[in-house]
């Protein structure tokens, strides 16, 4: 298997000691038994292949030449994981590695080296020739803007530039997701504008799943969809898309040359300026779910080009000195302060937010891949809203919010989804 | 041909073995009511070499053998040989105080040392010993030590075999081993001590705690012929206190919340019956007095300042007491009906006047005594009392000790059964009582971890997975089964 | 060597199928810890493999796996978390229990002082669980992501065990599957009366289940166990703020405090940790020294070493030596008040000066609570460095006897860096905790080395001085030292150093195990090397 891509970490392959603290949340944050995990893939599976350190040790045994070849087994293990970065978060707490970034360039290098699951390839054909990830009809990209009369950027010119993203673009269920991130824009005067049906993909998603090239393909495409149109701003509702435009272009050196927001970003913004202002009652009780690409994987990426050292005096230092990002910096803050701004709302948390949430179980190609363990960590998760008492849970991502629906649809649960701009609309 | 007392006079000397029938009578019962047997000789080592030789003598010749480190009355039938032909290695020769530190808080010492010796000669180094309740004047600490009884502050009280540390001991095999940190590694013992080591730590060495195999054995493992002990300090300032009530579920309560709070060093429960007895000079006149002035239950214990600020430590640990107190509905004082908690400060943590207290009141006792949970408690005193009705004993005559021992993690549970020895309706009495009581303790959940004399059986047939464990282990440090055979599960 | 299908398939009969591999990716994903380098001795880096990860989900089946492998004569080991290099087998084709499944908190009994657990419960949650009820336990210095199970961790060490003591000794009653299969209940457990107590009756088996060192899967699995619990000064959620790293106590907290003071000597070293001991005060009682207080404060690498100068210049650079880390933790104010007031009055009479890295930035002492308290790990100085690491020179004594130790590894320390071999911490990293309020403890000393050949064989050689040190009188550092370290010589591994020393406790050892493992399949290699 040819693994050159994992070279340049094997450094920080090597230094996994099987502590233990990928599969939970940051000791420090653990405050119930029931609730200390972090890692859906350990939790379920329980070998510890499944962590972040089984899998970043079984690619180190392939890298070493311990291992021969991939295995079945491995390849499964590899792609039962959520690419969520919970590992990552508990891993950088106290020590300097880059789990994630193994997980990633380990998926990179299955594909490129044939190992393709069946289950996958559809969607990746999909995307392919049209352009989406959901399976979709390109042509059928734009209903959801039907009769909203807006901008469109590849026509006319403006400010901001509105990126629906496939979930909200296709799956009829969210398209009010869409729709009501919108009009919100639009009633706080900004001048938005769309793509319509050539809105493309942002490639995040197939990024995750170790296909590149269509990142690459994607970013140039959107890069070239910006360009005449005078976009100063993209924004979108969707985190996955924030991630994508935000951090993962920039990581390929394909930077958006314009601010990229994420709607709750946007949002607290205009509240915050008075151009937008939540006077109505929304009687609800809350709990608010960070997705992990808004959050912890949504912080700026950060380029470094140096040597590790390691004169015999010295530990491995990183020259330049390297900034890790350990999810410190991620959009905790604005979709809460929307919320809060909400009068009548009352938010309460769950126990595992911000960098250490749960994730929804909709990343990492899961939901393709493996659907009854995508509904299996959407109920953890819904199970773990409950215990607050809220009648609701809000989220910031239409991928989260439809593997909510689908987990809460088979299950007893009454608890309702909402994105946070649907709530805001409710008190505009 | 050599008898078995030539080949004991060859190892100890002549002064040293006696077979006289008066002398073998004594150690051939006790106060418990094991079944009389009397040994063939007594042999009294002076030196770890001489027990060596007498072991290896008993491997070759197939003698049981009974160490006793104690000097008599003895009362839980470990002493008493349950096989004929048995010599009794009796230890109390062997006295000397090895090494003191009160730097490190240790003793170290032989097992002919007793509590009044030792502790004369801690107090010179600035140290206490946690010794259990007024032990006999006879008293082996390292017989004490042994058996794990329980200490009378259980701050102190990490776990149970505390406050032992380490060993040197003769397996029954024949073998010398010393455990926890007496088995020095590369060097002497004075090597350790210029080293600065304590000592005192029971663990170890390596993989097992050896210590746990030697305590609580009866003698069945093998012959300690020194160990160490942890001391605590001796504090600059005292203050006792009493708490006395009817209602042992409070008084119990308060002691849960002393203990988890760290507060005070001392701590015991006795009910008046067994303060009486202890504090009554005069028989039965004082006896009884005491008895009707006291109330049934009283709680003593103690706060104590030590090098830092002694005051203020008393101060904050006073506060924490007082709003525990309040909460639970009790009232700490000074003294009780004329019985001051200062008084009872100097008898309850010393060794026992003679004659022996549980002695005084009708010359002879039997001590029912189990561990249990703080939760249990108020249920198994029930079960003794009711007992103790059924069987014609008069509830109101029988001595309660309830020490809380692991720092409150549990509570040993005793009940002094006073009798006449002359009497044989009395001993009959006592010991049904005795025997269905302990039958009973155990169905309702009580743990008896010291199986003595009768309580063995009724022990280890019910938890046969830990006999059988007992018995590979009986079978690997004395293969033979020289060591005290027919005691426990052997 | 793979188990055979009729093996494998008796064993998949027990756990199901979802819950054992024989896949070969998924065994090396287990056969990395740390510490191989030095201890492997077949290789450095990788242990060899296992037949098969097997997870058992209860007692049960852990027997039933337990009676398999006597039958058909298979070779087995237990883990729990596994960060450890103990959990390997150094014979390639044994079986690999993970214990993974068996997480339950069985019972708190707030009343009775104890809680009941399985083995993969680990530290941080049991903690959470505990302090909601005012209560907590030790803790143990790898972290608190490891099992919370008191007698598996070598030697029970942690952070707060000056008050909650070493794990080892907060173990009570235990359930434990023998390696031919019974299942022993240890202590009170065994005769009905609940989990409260360890010993008896009469003897205690619980002796043989852990020395002053884990018997690392050697005698079979433990299945449950009791740990005593303590009262828990702080509130029932401790109120930690800030996004990773950066966590610390909320600044309004009242409870804890958090000091690290250095001083002139070794022999004010001893005085002020017996006067701290004695004095009741403290939670932590941690001899520390730059190196810790530099890592620890810092968010990466670089930045711990950007604070070591800082930290070396306020410490040894001065010339004192590596002093105490001290948390106090109070219920009431007074309380908070005497401890506080004790503390410097003892800091003052032994010459001891208050770190000023410390000092001037509350925040970073609110930030040393929170992991000290919650995670209780040595992570940031020991493990973010990379590369290899041994800890050596490990007893278990009193303070002056560990501040001796403290002092010789050290120089034995600074001679290898002054070669160049090892990593310049400041020379001394002779780190470790005290407990029962100073009455044992240790002094470690940990030194890093890259991951090279050199590198291990650097730290293998410094295992071995330290080993022919602690033998040699010589060094006034004789005492019960804990066989850890170096287990290879040569790619050969020792008979246990100082068994053969101490009237031949290798051949006792021999006899337990061969006593409750007759046909030698629970894998003694950390128990009973032949």
């Amino acid at each position: 298997m040819e693994l050159q891509r994992l070279e340049t970490l094997h450094d920080y392959m090597e230094r996994c000691d099987r502590c233990g603290k990928c599969k939970y949340i940051p000791m420090e944050r653990i405050v119930s038994w029931r609730f200390s995990a972090g890692c859906p893939a350990i939790t379920r599976y329980n070998f510890h292949t499944y962590s972040g350190a089984g899998k970043q040790t079984a690619a180190l045994a392939l890298l070493e030449g311990r291992l021969d070849d991939m295995t079945d087994k491995l390849l499964e293990v590899v792609y039962h994981c959520a690419m969520c970065g919970s590992c990552d978060v508990s891993c950088k707490y106290t020590k300097d590695m880059e789990l994630l970034e193994v997980l990633q360039q380990f998926r990179i290098a299955c594909v490129e080296n044939g190992y393709l699951l069946p289950a996958i390839m559809p969607v990746i054909d999909g995307l392919k020739k049209e352009d989406n990830m959901m399976q979709a009809l390109k042509a059928d990209r734009g209903r959801w803007a039907e009769g909203l009369d807006v901008k469109d950027i590849t026509k006319e010119k403006a400010e901001v530039y509105f990126h629906a993203g496939c979930r909200c673009s296709f799956d009829n269920e969210l398209w009010g997701v869409a729709k009501t991130s919108l009009n919100l824009l639009r009633k706080a005067g900004v001048d938005v504008g769309i793509s319509g049906k050539e809105e493309a993909c942002c490639g995040g998603h197939a990024y995750e799943l170790g296909f590149e090239g269509e990142l690459t393909k994607y970013a140039e495409h959107n890069l070239e969809l910006l360009r005449p149109a005078g976009v100063k701003t993209v924004v979108t509702p969707c985190a996955d898309c924030y991630y994508a435009f935000k951090v993962l272009y920039e990581k390929i050196s394909k930077k958006l040359p314009v601010e990229v927001l994420h709607i709750t970003e946007y949002l607290a913004r205009l509240i915050e300026e008075g151009k937008l202002k939540p006077t109505k009652n929304v009687p609800l009780k809350v709990t608010y779910h960070d997705p992990c690409n808004l959050g912890r994987k949504g912080e700026p990426w950060i380029h470094w080009k140096g040597v590790i050292t390691r004169k015999p005096t010295e530990p491995a230092l990183h020259v330049p000195p390297k900034e890790f990002r350990r999810g410190t910096y991620g959009i905790y803050e604005p979709p809460r302060d929307i919320l809060h701004s909400i009068p009548g709302l009352r938010l309460t948390e769950m126990e595992r937010i911000k960098e250490y949430t749960w994730c929804c179980g909709a990343g990492g190609g899961i939901r393709d891949l493996a659907p009854e363990f995508a509904t299996w960590i959407g109920l953890e998760r819904i199970r773990e809203a409950e215990t607050t008492g809220a009648e609701a849970m809000v989220t910031a991502c239409p991928w989260c919010k439809r593997n909510f629906i689908d987990a809460i649809n088979q299950s007893e649960s009454r608890l309702k989804v909402y994105h946070v701009v649907e709530l805001l609309e409710q008190a505009i | 041909m050599a008898t078995q007392k030539d080949a004991l006079v060859e190892i100890v000397g002549s002064k040293n073995v006696t077979d006289d029938l008066e002398t073998l009578g004594t150690y051939s019962k006790d106060m418990s009511f094991v079944p009389s047997v009397k040994p063939a000789c007594v042999v009294m080592p002076k030196n770890v070499d001489e027990i060596q030789a007498i072991v290896k003598w008993a491997n070759q010749t197939a003698t049981p053998l009974v160490p006793v480190s104690s000097g008599a009355p003895h009362f839980r039938g470990d002493t008493v040989p349950s096989v004929g032909g048995a010599v009794i290695v009796n230890l109390s020769r062997m006295k000397k105080i090895l090494w003191l530190s009160g730097r490190q808080g240790t003793a170290m010492f032989e097992p002919g040392v007793t509590f009044g010796e030792l502790q004369q000669k801690v107090e010179q180094e600035g140290l206490r010993l946690n010794m259990p309740l007024l032990p006999r004047r006879s008293k082996s600490v390292v017989g004490s030590l042994l058996e794990r009884e329980p200490v009378t502050m259980p701050k102190f009280h990490w776990e149970d075999g505390d406050p032992l540390g380490g060993t040197e001991v003769i397996w029954g095999s024949g073998d010398l081993f010393r455990t926890g940190a007496l088995c020095i590694v590369g060097g002497t013992m004075q090597d350790a001590i210029e080293s600065g080591s304590a000592l005192n730590w029971p663990k170890g060495p390596f993989s097992t705690d050896y210590y746990k195999i030697v305590q609580g054995a009866q003698g069945t493992m093998g012959i300690v012929t020194f160990g160490s002990m942890r001391c605590e300090r001796l504090p600059s300032v005292q203050e006792p206190f009493l708490v006395g009530s009817l209602d042992l579920g409070k008084l119990s309560e308060f002691t849960y919340w002393l203990l988890r709070r760290r507060l005070g060093e001392e701590c015991l429960l006795l009910n008046n019956s067994n303060l009486a007895a202890i504090l009554a000079k005069k028989w039965p006149e004082d006896y009884m007095r005491l008895k009707d002035a006291l109330p049934s239950w009283v709680l003593f214990f103690g706060l104590n300042g030590y090098e830092y600020f002694p005051e203020e430590r008393i101060a904050f640990q006073l506060e924490i007491m007082a709003d525990i107190a309040k909460e639970v509905g009790v009232q700490p004082v000074k003294a009780i009906n004329g019985i001051a908690a200062a008084e009872l400060l100097k008898v309850l943590f010393q060794p026992s006047e003679e004659p022996y207290w549980k002695l005084r009141c009708k010359g002879a006792c039997e001590d029912i005594f189990f561990l249990t949970t703080y939760e249990k408690i108020s249920e198994l005193v029930e079960v003794v009392y009711g007992a103790a009705g059924r069987y014609g004993y008069p509830a109101a005559d029988m001595g309660v000790y309830l020490q809380p021992t692991v720092q409150g993690c549990s509570w040993h549970c005793e009940f002094n059964l006073f009798f006449d020895p002359n009497s044989s309706n009395e001993v009959d009495k006592v010991r049904q009582l005795f025997v269905n009581t302990s039958e009973a303790l155990i169905s309702k959940g009580a743990y008896f971890s010291r199986p003595y004399g009768l309580w063995a059986d009724m022990v280890y047939r019910r938890d046969a997975e830990t006999t059988a464990g007992l018995r590979k282990v009986k079978g690997i440090f004395d293969p033979k089964n020289v060591m005290n055979p027919g005691k426990l599960c052997f | 060597m793979a188990l055979n299908r009729d093996a494998y398939r008796a064993l998949e009969d027990i756990v199901g199928p979802e819950n054992i591999s024989d896949d070969v990716a998924v065994i090396d994903s287990y056969c990395r810890s740390w510490g191989e380098e030095y201890l492997v001795g077949t290789g450095f880096k990788w242990m060899p493999r296992f037949s098969a990860i097997a997870l058992p989900g209860n007692t049960k089946e852990v027997q039933s796996i337990t009676k398999t492998c006597n039958r058909l004569q298979i070779r087995f080991k237990a883990h729990s978390t596994g960060y450890s290099p103990l959990m390997c087998s150094l014979k390639e084709g044994c079986l690999c229990l993970d214990l993974r499944r068996m997480n339950r908190i069985l019972e708190i009994n707030e009343k009775g002082m104890y809680v009941v657990v399985e083995p993969y419960v680990i530290g941080a949650v049991l903690q959470a669980e505990l302090m909601k009820r005012g209560l907590a336990t030790g803790m143990i210095d790898p972290g608190a992501m490891t099992t919370a199970l008191p007698i598996v961790p070598v030697h029970g060490v942690g952070n707060i065990e000056n008050t909650y003591a070493n794990t080892h000794r907060n173990q009570l009653a235990l359930e434990w599957v023998l390696p031919t299969g019974e299942v022993l209940r240890t202590g009170s457990l065994g005769s009905g009366a609940g989990w409260f107590c360890s010993e008896g009756p009469g003897p205690s088996l619980r002796g043989i289940a852990c020395g002053n060192v884990a018997i690392a899967g050697g005698i079979g699995v433990f299945t449950k166990a009791a740990i005593k619990v303590y009262h828990w000064p702080g509130p029932p959620v401790l109120p930690v703020e800030g996004v990773s790293p950066n966590y610390r106590l909320k600044p309004e907290q009242k409870w804890f405090g958090f000091w690290f003071f250095s001083v002139p000597s070794y022999e004010k070293a001893a005085d002020a940790g017996n006067k701290i001991g004695q004095s009741e005060i403290a939670i932590v009682l941690q001899r520390s020294m730059a190196w810790r207080i530099a890592a620890d404060s810092a968010r990466s690498m670089e930045e711990a070493w950007n604070n070591l100068r800082t930290t070396y210049a306020q410490i040894e650079g001065k010339g004192k030596v590596g002093g105490w880390i001290v948390m106090i933790g109070a219920d009431t104010e007074k309380e908070f008040k005497y401890k506080e007031k004790t503390l410097m009055q003892i800091i003052k009479d032994v010459d001891g000066e208050l770190l000023p890295f410390l000092e001037n930035d509350p925040d970073a002492k609110l930030r040393f609570l929170s992991r000290w308290t919650r995670t209780s790990t040595c992570d940031r100085e020991t493990r973010r460095a990379g590369g290899g690491r041994i800890s050596a020179f490990i007893t278990f004594d009193s303070i002056d006897h560990q501040m001796n130790v403290a002092r010789v590894s050290t120089e034995l320390k600074r001679e290898y860096i002054r070669a160049g071999r090892m990593v310049d911490d400041g020379g001394d990293q002779g780190m470790g905790n005290f407990g029962e309020h100073g009455r044992v403890g240790h002094v470690e000393q940990l030194a890093m080395a890259h991951y090279t050949a050199e590198g291990a064989e650097t730290l293998a050689d410094f295992g071995r001085r330290s080993m022919e040190m602690m033998l040699d009188p010589g060094y006034r550092i004789i005492g019960n030292f804990c066989e850890w370290g170096p287990h290879f010589v040569d790619g050969k591994l020792r008979e246990g150093v100082g068994r053969r020393h101490v009237y031949n406790e290798h051949l006792w050892n021999r006899k337990i195990k061969k006593a409750f493992d007759p046909d030698n399949l629970s894998d003694a290699t950390f128990y009973s090397p032949e």
